[in-house]
């Protein structure tokens, strides 16, 4: 279940702490808005005019803007990204020896100029006034989430997540889910309509390129509950969980081409109950527990060229109790348990067509041995030892 | 679900709201200075400020309900496009400028 902060853009705004990174820092904000103000509209701002400090992201025409202050210059740098169409949008900033702005994942723009740090409060949805009294430039935008990040020191981390804030009535608050710094909504209304229900579901559907997706945890819980739906290419998905658990129960669907997807857990549990459905190229399959297990309930169908399944454990088991359906060509399937077992039940079939088992090859006992095989066109049944 | 907004005169606010509320001045003021624009009404025609904050604008007032009741009732509503563009509006008192020189 998802909520988004609504600024009105005529008096709406919510303020925070001063918050000073030590080193390299990122912004990141996810918003929606349909603005076409031309002023310096604010999703989220440390910028202080009269100090020539600060950075701000502005929605100015409907274009994607920053401000940028330091003592040498006051800029306003349009990346030329157009994002006010009213669909919900990742901005980040990553501020290093220059300011890379992303949109959604992709560098959008780069500049050269850095702004200084401010000591003003943050503030959401608005600017602060010149005089420190007030606010100027209200933007009208809805705010799901807003990140500071301080990459020189971890814990000097803000997550602003609409989400887990309290929605019921009373002065709008934008709730700090790390460090408590929670910012204050001001001149919002009060009885709960300032919260805006975007309902749930956590389906993930990406119809563009992706660079990367990471979901780590650390001692928390990954839930995904909807599917992920992947039309185009995706250089590589990565989920690991330290400590943690990592559920999978939706379908992951993949009709392009995927680099890599590496499942990793250390002392937790994997398990895939929905189905792995693959219609394009894949270079590697890799489920690795340390030690722990990993469970494929369901069906594994690939249709397409594979050059390797590995699936290997240490000192974990590895339940393969659905169908290994292939129709294509393999180069090798190993399996290698490390002082585990590999159970297939009493009996499974794998059916190959294409090339298959050479003769004298078969699958027997289980233990500390691997056992490769080529293929012949052939459905070959095989009695496992338990 | 949008609401409309309200502009109250400011010479009907207490000095003790005006002196005493912390984010009293964190609001929006006209041009020149006389009205302070507050969020109105939502589609209900019921104020999106719930009664404790107006309640806790006006503790120090002797007659707090009659002074919210002649506040509101000389209030000048807008809905958010009619403020929008009094804001746009260079002759309004509302005017807000929309560049500014760097």
């Amino acid at each position: 279940m998802a909520w988004a902060l609504r600024f009105d853009g005529v008096n709406d705004y919510a303020s925070a702490a001063v918050w000073v990174p030590t080193g390299d820092y990122r912004i990141k904000a996810r918003f929606s808005t349909l603005s076409t103000k031309t002023g310096w509209n604010t999703v989220v701002s440390t910028e202080h005019y009269n100090d020539w400090s600060g950075v701000g992201i502005i929605v100015r025409g409907g274009l994607l803007q920053l401000m940028i202050f330091n003592s040498v210059a006051r800029t306003i740098h349009n990346t030329g990204v157009t994002i006010n169409d009213g669909i919900y949008h990742d901005v980040e900033l990553i501020i290093t020896a220059d300011i890379k702005v992303y949109v959604d994942g992709a560098l959008a723009s780069t500049v050269q100029q850095l702004p200084d740090i401010s000591n003003v409060p943050v503030s959401f949805g608005a600017r602060h006034g010149n005089s420190g009294v007030g606010a100027l430039d209200y933007l009208d935008v809805d705010i799901e989430s807003i990140e500071l990040i301080d990459d020189l020191t971890p814990l000097n981390y803000r997550h602003y997540s609409a989400t887990t804030s309290s929605h019921a009535a009373g002065t709008p608050v934008l709730t700090d889910t790390v460090s408590g710094n929670n910012a204050t909504g001001v001149n919002m209304p009060t009885d709960g309509s300032a919260w805006i229900d975007l309902g749930g579901g956590g389906d993930l559907t990406i119809t563009a390129a992706t660079p990367d997706y990471t979901y780590s945890s650390i001692s928390a819980a990954i839930d995904l509950t909807g599917s992920i739906d992947v039309t185009a290419n995706t250089p590589s998905y990565s989920y690991s969980s330290i400590d943690g658990g990592v559920d999978l129960t939706g379908e992951i669907a993949v009709t392009g081409t995927t680099a890599n997807y590496l499942y990793s857990s250390q002392s937790a549990t994997i398990d895939l109950t929905g189905d792995i459905s693959i219609t394009g190229v894949t270079p590697d399959y890799t489920y690795l527990p340390l030690p722990g297990n990993v469970s494929l309930d369901a069906l594994l169908s690939v249709i397409g060229q594979t050059p390797v399944y590995n699936y290997n454990s240490v000192a974990a088991s590895i339940d393969l109790t659905g169908l290994i359906d292939v129709v294509g060509e393999t180069s090798s399937f190993s399996y290698s348990p490390i002082k585990g077992r590999v159970s297939t039940g009493e009996q499974q079939e794998i059916g190959v067509v294409g090339a298959g088992f050479a003769k004298d090859k078969y699958l027997s006992d289980f233990g500390d041995d691997v056992y490769t095989s080529g293929f012949k066109p052939s459905v070959i049944t095989v009695n496992f030892k338990t | 679900m949008s609401h409309t907004f309200l502009s109250l005169d400011m010479s009907l606010i207490p000095q003790t709201t005006k002196d005493n509320v912390p984010t009293f001045w964190q609001g929006v003021f006209s041009n020149d200075e006389s009205r302070i624009l507050i969020d109105g009404y939502n589609e209900r025609r019921e104020l999106v400020h719930t009664q404790k904050t107006l309640s806790a604008w006006l503790q120090w007032s002797s007659n707090p309900l009659e002074t919210q009741q002649q506040i509101l009732e000389t209030a000048i509503e807008y809905t958010a496009e009619q403020i929008k563009k009094e804001q746009n509006n260079v002759n309004s008192i509302w005017h807000i400028s929309q560049e500014r020189l760097l």
